[in-house]
């Protein structure tokens, strides 16, 4: 007969994460089931966004996320040029290209400091977000703001780049390729770290189908779909860039994944940069949007974002939907949770690069057959253990 | 039996007295604070996180950021609140010991941002806490945040 | 986009997920239109995305769930049925998605009896 130990692990927790539930009961060191439930980070923005104009609505859905808030405004502006049949200048689309790119490296290089704080390396996680700060100072150099950039309006974008700003972007991007050679050594040849994601959390091809996983959590599991590259938007069906997969399945092959798309993301702003066409970078829009509908999809360092609009006739929306890509994710976290060690749930969690406020709480219980003895630990005590691996 | 205090009470008083100098003193000169997010965009709890980067390092400045709020003497709060998350936020505040302060980041926590109307969200965290000092911002710059933390302490140190 | 019947959705999903192409569901829409809620799956596939739309009545929505033959809808049902109140019929998981948990039954925040805007205090 095998002990039951439930661990609840509250809504505050040390380092960053939105605030998130688990509520684990294992057996023994393994977990045999698990649940999700959200509900947090639920603001109510569907709903508010019928009430606001359509720029309202734009800042509002900007700060649905503060990691990829470009993501969030741009795919709700593309769904909305496309109910105003507008087309917008080629510039403006390779200047979103090139921002969402740069977002694309700093979401990266965090989640590399965080996975490298999930499995104890803290050193990992102090390096990498000092070289974040390169992105930082790019993105705050283009757009007049670290997060919640703000860069576009219905019709184009907002701020436009100068040769100066050209030059130090190239320059920063030169420093952001050697930095992310050096995290890809480590990544993926550093035998602790190595050891501490391979063969953790796998998750194989069909499931990651089956379950409709997307991003570096779907393509590490070797699903070959990149929403650039599948359904272009924006700029994408002019650069040339690779996909990257990995059959690993596991934690480690997610890893890979986004630190080779950090280098593709380099190459493209490069491409971008070098092949800017001329002209204006916006256009006049009318207030006022035709009745319709319109979605649009964007390739989030997460995965796929989709946003669907509906419009009727006014100045407001009639209906907003976003779908954030960590929520097509969740349903894989319970199966790639199953059988594994209590010491890596921290590491598995991460793996697919939970943005909850995009999505919302977290509560997962992992539930399990007859026992009676309980503990509680919270999160920091909980990654302490998987440090040490000591046994529950 | 006298009235007057006995030199061992007057003794215990002035140790007591001085223990609390001291107390205030290491408050002020290297403050423990504890995070919680309260249903917000992730934008300022980054640029909290950031400002213990070796870019920012507010440890130098003897900053730590704790995972318990037994050992924090500053609870800083980012997010518009929801109802959901309301009484988590409290509970957390509860388990502080005495002085606690609390600081507000960023537009949301100061009075409902941007979400101010949506059905489940708050109008800032002042319904819920009291709150010690406000740092506005979408999100604040890492540097914002530590001064915000700074003019508390100054405000403390006078108010001493 | 494809207009089906809601008595066929099981059957039109089952028969595109046998057909052996590549399909993932990105996210399925709930929306209230006059006396009707309608209800868009968004299927995206190599080719493009492929969209259904269905309905039921605002009075009674049910709907079969789609969850047994494709476990990646369970999240995106239980959202609408949390938020927008439709039933999904032989859905594995029941329970309240992203809703706080005192929030009062028979209550659905997305439909058009609802305020959008949260009066001042």
């Amino acid at each position: 007969m095998n002990e039951r130990i439930i661990l609840p692990i509250g809504p505050q927790h040390p380092l960053l994460k939105e605030p998130t539930h688990f509520k684990l009961t294992v057996e023994g060191e393994k977990i045999v089931d698990a649940d999700i439930r959200l509900g947090y980070n639920h603001r109510g923005i569907e709903k508010a966004a019928e009430d606001r104009t359509y720029v309202q609505d734009l800042y509002m859905i900007e700060r649905i996320c503060g990691i990829c808030s470009h993501v969030h405004a741009t795919n709700f502006v593309q769904a909305t040029e496309e109910l105003m049949h507008v087309e917008i200048p080629a510039r403006a689309k390779y200047l979103r290209v090139i921002v969402g790119e740069l977002e694309r490296i700093h979401s990266h290089l965090l989640w590399l400091g965080v996975a490298g704080h999930e499995v104890g390396y803290d050193t990992l996680f102090m390096v990498s977000w000092r070289d974040r700060e390169v992105v930082q100072d790019l993105l705050e150099l283009i757009t007049g703001n670290r997060v919640n950039y703000g860069m576009n309006t219905l019709g184009g974008v907002r701020k436009d780049l100068t040769k100066e700003q050209i030059d130090e972007v190239l320059k920063g991007l030169k420093v952001l390729e050697d930095r992310t050679r050096y995290y890809a050594k480590v990544a993926l040849e550093e035998t602790t770290f190595v050891a501490r994601v391979s063969g953790v959390g796998p998750l194989p091809k069909d499931v990651a189908i089956s379950h409709c996983a997307v991003g570096p959590t779907a393509r590490g599991s070797g699903v070959d779909y990149d929403i650039r590259r599948d359904a272009p938007y924006a700029a994408y069906n002019e650069i040339p860039f690779k996909v990257i997969t990995s059959d690993r399945g596991d934690v480690l092959g997610r890893t890979i994944v986004r630190v080779l798309e950090t280098f593709e993301a380099i190459n493209i702003i490069r491409y971008a940069l070098e092949h800017l066409p001329e002209g204006p970078i916006s256009i006049k829009v009318p207030r006022k949007v035709a009745a319709g509908e319109a979605e649009s999809r964007y390739e989030a360092p997460r995965g796929e974002c989709i946003h669907y609009v509906r419009s009727n006739g006014t100045d407001k929306p009639d209906r907003v939907k976003v779908r954030a890509p960590t929520l097509a994710n969740l349903t894989s976290i319970r199966y790639t949770l199953m059988n594994q060690q209590v010491a890596d749930i921290p590491i598995i969690v991460a793996a697919i690069d939970p943005c909850l406020s995009c999505t919302d709480r977290t509560q997962v219980i992992l539930a399990q057959a007859d026992s009676k003895r309980s503990e509680n630990l919270s999160w920091g005590e909980l990654r302490r253990r998987c440090v040490t691996k000591k046994p529950l | 039996m006298s009235n007057t205090t006995t030199p061992e009470k007057k003794t215990v008083k002035k140790q007591s007295k001085l223990a609390a100098k001291l107390a205030g003193w290491s408050r002020i000169k290297s403050p423990w604070i504890i995070h919680f997010n309260a249903g917000g965009c992730n934008g300022c709890d980054i640029e909290l996180v950031a400002a213990l980067t070796p870019k920012f390092d507010v440890e130098r400045f003897g900053v730590l950021l704790k995972g318990t709020p037994r050992h924090a003497d500053i609870l800083v709060v980012t997010g518009p609140v929801n109802e959901q998350i309301k009484s988590r936020l409290k509970r957390i505040y509860d388990q502080m010991p005495n002085p606690k302060f609390v600081i507000a980041v960023g537009a949301c926590a100061c009075s409902g941002g941007v979400f101010k109307g949506c059905y489940n969200s708050l109008g800032g965290i002042d319904d819920v806490l009291p709150v010690s000092a406000y740092v506005p911002g979408c999100p604040p710059r890492p540097d914002a945040i530590i001064q915000g933390v700074y003019a508390l302490l100054n405000k403390l140190k006078k108010g001493e | 986009m494809v207009e089906i019947p809601a008595q066929d959705i099981r059957k039109w999903v089952s028969d595109l997920l046998k057909s052996g192409k590549f399909v993932v569901l990105s996210t399925i829409t709930g929306y209230q239109e006059g006396d009707k809620i309608f209800l868009l799956y968004h299927f995206a596939t190599k080719d493009g995305m492929v969209d259904v739309r269905s309905s039921v009545p605002l009075a009674g929505p049910k709907i079969d769930s789609i969850s047994n033959v494709l476990p990646g809808a369970i999240l995106y049902e239980r959202e609408i049925h949390d938020i927008l109140g439709v039933s999904f019929e032989g859905i594995p998981d029941n329970r309240r998605l992203i809703l706080p948990e005192d929030w009062p039954d028979g209550v659905y925040p997305l439909r058009k009896d609802y305020p959008a805007t949260r009066g001042e205090k």
